[in-house]
């Protein structure tokens, strides 16, 4: 039936799969598949080859090999030796390294393939699927969101107001708001801060500071500022952002297999908002459109805008000039949360240089209309004194006096 | 006969006795680095299948008798589980803890309260992860064709985990011996090989006095280390005081601070070594299956050894390499175990399958693993 030199024949164990016993078998190299004889079964049993598999890759090296058949469920075999394994490569080439490795990867490489294919498509057609969950959101959850984003970002500090200021604030904001399309009232609060700063929460809110309403030179380039945050809130560009980090917090999950440890993180979410220039292009289209139907000159924008981007390149030229200046770093470590959001705005919002450029052609192209002023000039005052103390003489603060100089 | 020849037989292991053998699996660096190339591209997902690839040479590589372990499990069934894992658990508890961060405010009670609970949470779920893990790969584990189980209730051993964790605080640590040896009697007991079932003798009593040994050793090597570092700062402060904030601590006592830290974490593994050499010893001491009982003589310098290496290896292949430094560890751990007694193995019949279709999601989500 078979000739010595191209059938060699082997030894091995083999058990049955109902008790953990086993039995040496022989076997042989039949042309359809492994030949099992022992002596309980002396006319043998053959393993078809292609139904094998193995405990591991089969390959030269193979010192010993533990095979199993699909036609044989439950059946194991053990044959120890390099050269069982080189012949049974022969014959069954499925169970090589290689060929079982392309097995194993082609599920991860498909997945991926789909992977690269979406994120390519949402790219390629411009979709937004932060945009569109951001939308989900219900107004009240919105609004609670905006909440915990302006408390977040106040913490310490005191929310500015004064009487005649807050109504000076609430006389610009009624005036914009009402043409602005908003299906609710934005609510604007001012925050005694020493950074130049303005800023869109979530829910029509918006969060102005004592600096930039001291650093506006009228009313008008309030009136730019808001009507510009008022364009960010009605494209939900703060929602979009917080729903964007939380999908990239959960994509890193998934893929370092969930222990990269960002899980219970919510409070970096709130802070991680910035914008695309798109996003600001979106935002000033809104400007424009809200200051021209509130009968609002669109000059002050564009002036202010300007203005502080140049500011902003001088400050940066004269921190890297002296850096030695040891009472501002100090002032500056104080407040490290400070930073973070300067470092934040300093990048996203006033140094985007081509973008002022664009942004005041675009105010130039536009069409002049009758405008009216936003504010008297004594309401003008007011806003401006809106983070005053109040006069009357409270208790001294109870810090030692050193820190009173920051 | 030829078998024992290539399986090498273990030093001072009893003829008469079962043999337990190691046969290191060859080719795992370039295994290694071909996981680590295909997980890459596939954005991680690969790394399930190559995990099941490393254990089933890990597996093999155990012989019982001249005949290896089969481990069937497959690196379909460990993705699936992991997706199960990240979007029933993981993914929910995620945007609940940020729907919570929303509502409540990141600073208030309610918050607090929230992730208080959380925790308390992960804590019950890593005990499940521990015993889902444990019965997924005796599930998957094969001698003979004949399959291992874990035959319990993972919320029972959960439970046992979770309230006994407040105690061990409250003892300040004491209850640690009694804690390890009730859960390991739980996971022991429902431990079957076909249809026979293991047997868990170990008492905690024989753990306590060397327990007690580097309890005390560790709060020596605590208050030293505390000491050290609160001298070297108080004399700092008194030298410099009006240097500024960043300025108060000299460098030499940076390193000396820092120097104390790792002399004493490095003095404190060299203590929990011995113990948990001997610990593992005696439980494996007292595990017995079908008249036969479990032996190990793990050293502590051993492990210690064993430790540096694994984790040189670690640093200098950047984590490449861990397939190469499980299997130093098995290799240690078996070629130091054995059989006292023959279990009459074809009196061991397969046992009905475990409904078992998804992997260890929940611990490898919780980084528990042991293989």
């Amino acid at each position: 039936m078979h000739s010595d030199q191209s059938d060699p024949s082997f030894e091995g164990r083999m058990s049955d799969g109902r008790t953990a016993a086993s039995a040496k078998v022989r076997l042989h190299f039949a042309n359809d598949g492994l030949l099992l004889t022992g002596p309980d079964d002396p006319n043998g049993t053959v393993w078809p080859y292609e139904s094998l598999s193995t405990a591991e890759p089969v390959n030269r090296k193979s010192n010993d090999t533990l095979i199993s058949s699909s036609s044989i469920p439950g059946a194991s075999l053990f044959v120890v030796g390099p050269d069982f394994a080189a012949e049974l490569l022969k014959r069954a080439p499925h169970l090589s390294t290689g060929s079982l490795r392309w097995q194993y990867a082609k599920p991860g490489l498909i997945v991926t393939a789909a992977l690269v294919l979406i994120v390519g498509a949402v790219w390629l057609f411009n979709l937004s699927p932060a945009r569109t969950i951001a939308g989900w959101l219900p107004e009240a959850a919105r609004v609670r969101l905006g909440q915990q984003v302006v408390t977040s970002m106040a913490s310490d500090r005191r929310v500015c107001h004064t009487p005649e200021g807050r109504a000076a604030l609430d006389k610009m904001t009624t005036r914009l708001s009402a043409v602005s399309g908003a299906e609710r009232p934005f609510n604007v609060v001012v925050v005694d801060w020493s950074l130049l700063n303005a800023f869109a929460a979530p829910g029509s809110q918006i969060l102005l500071t004592r600096e930039l309403i001291k650093g506006a030179k009228s009313p008008d380039e309030v009136a730019g500022v808001l009507a510009h945050e008022m364009g960010h809130g009605l494209e939900l560009h703060p929602e979009t952002g917080i729903v964007r980090a939380i999908g990239m917090s959960a994509a890193i999950e998934l893929m370092t297999g969930g222990s990269s440890g960002t899980l219970a993180n919510a409070g970096a979410f709130l802070a991680q908002l910035s914008y695309t220039r798109q996003a600001e292009r979106e935002a000033d289209a809104h400007a424009i459109r809200i200051l021209k139907a509130a009968k609002v000159s669109p000059k002050g924008l564009g002036e202010f805008f300007e203005r502080v981007a140049k500011l902003e390149i001088s400050d940066a030229k004269k921190d890297a000039g002296k850096d030695d200046k040891k009472s501002k770093s100090e002032k500056d470590k104080s407040s490290a949360k400070d930073d973070a959001f300067s470092s934040y705005f300093n990048s996203e919002i006033f140094r985007t240089h081509p973008h002022s450029v664009e942004r005041a052609e675009l105010i130039k192209s536009q069409a002049v209309y009758d405008a009216t002023p936003t504010l008297t000039a004594a309401e003008w005052k007011a806003l401006q004194a809106i983070c005053k103390k109040p006069e009357k003489p409270k208790t001294k603060p109870k810090a030692p006096a050193k820190e009173k100089d920051t | 006969m030829d078998q024992q020849a290539a399986a090498g037989p273990g030093a001072g292991q009893d003829p008469s006795s079962a043999q337990l053998n190691w046969v290191h699996p060859t080719s795992l660096i370039s295994l290694s680095f071909t996981n680590y190339v295909l997980s890459l591209v596939t954005l991680g997902i690969y790394s399930f299948w190559g995990k099941t690839e490393v254990r089933k040479r890990l597996w093999s590589a155990i012989r019982l008798e001249g005949e290896p372990l089969l481990y069937t499990g497959t690196g379909k069934e460990l993705f699936l589980g992991f997706l199960f894992v990240f979007f029933i658990i993981l993914l929910p508890i995620m945007l609940l803890t940020v729907g919570a961060a929303v509502y409540f405010g990141p600073q208030s009670l309610a918050y607090t309260l929230f992730t208080l609970g959380l925790y308390l949470l992960i804590f019950f779920l890593v005990g499940v992860a521990i015993y889902r893990a444990t019965r997924y790969r005796l599930a998957r584990t094969r001698w003979r064709g004949i399959r291992g189980a874990l035959v319990g209730s993972d919320v029972n051993y959960a439970f046992t985990y979770f309230w006994t964790l407040p105690l061990m605080i409250l003892t300040l640590g004491w209850l640690a011996p009694w804690r390890t040896t009730k859960l390991q009697r739980i996971l022991v007991n429902d431990m079957r090989f076909g249809d026979r079932p293991f047997m868990f003798t170990a008492t905690s009593k024989p753990l306590y006095p060397r327990f007690a040994v580097i309890w005390v050793v560790g709060a020596l090597i605590a208050l030293a280390v505390s000491g050290t570092i609160g001298y070297q700062i108080y004399t700092d402060m008194q030298a410099n005081v009006d240097a500024p904030a960043d300025k108060k601590i000299s460098l030499q006592s940076s390193l000396i601070i820092y120097g104390t830290f790792v002399l004493g974490f490095m003095l404190y593994g060299i203590a929990s070594a011995w113990y948990y050499a001997f610990q593992f010893n005696h439980f494996a001491r007292n595990t017995h299956f079908e008249g036969s009982t479990f032996r190990a003589n793990l050293k502590g310098k051993g492990l210690v050894w064993l430790t540096i290496t694994n984790t040189l290896i670690a640093i200098l292949s950047l984590g490449i390499l861990s397939p190469v430094i499980q299997a130093r560890t098995m290799r240690y751990i078996i070629q130091r175990m054995g059989f006292v007694g023959t279990p009459d193995f074809s009196a061991i019949a397969q046992a009905a399958e475990q409904d078992i279709h998804t992997g260890e999601g929940l611990a490898q989500a919780f980084d528990i693993d042991a293989f």
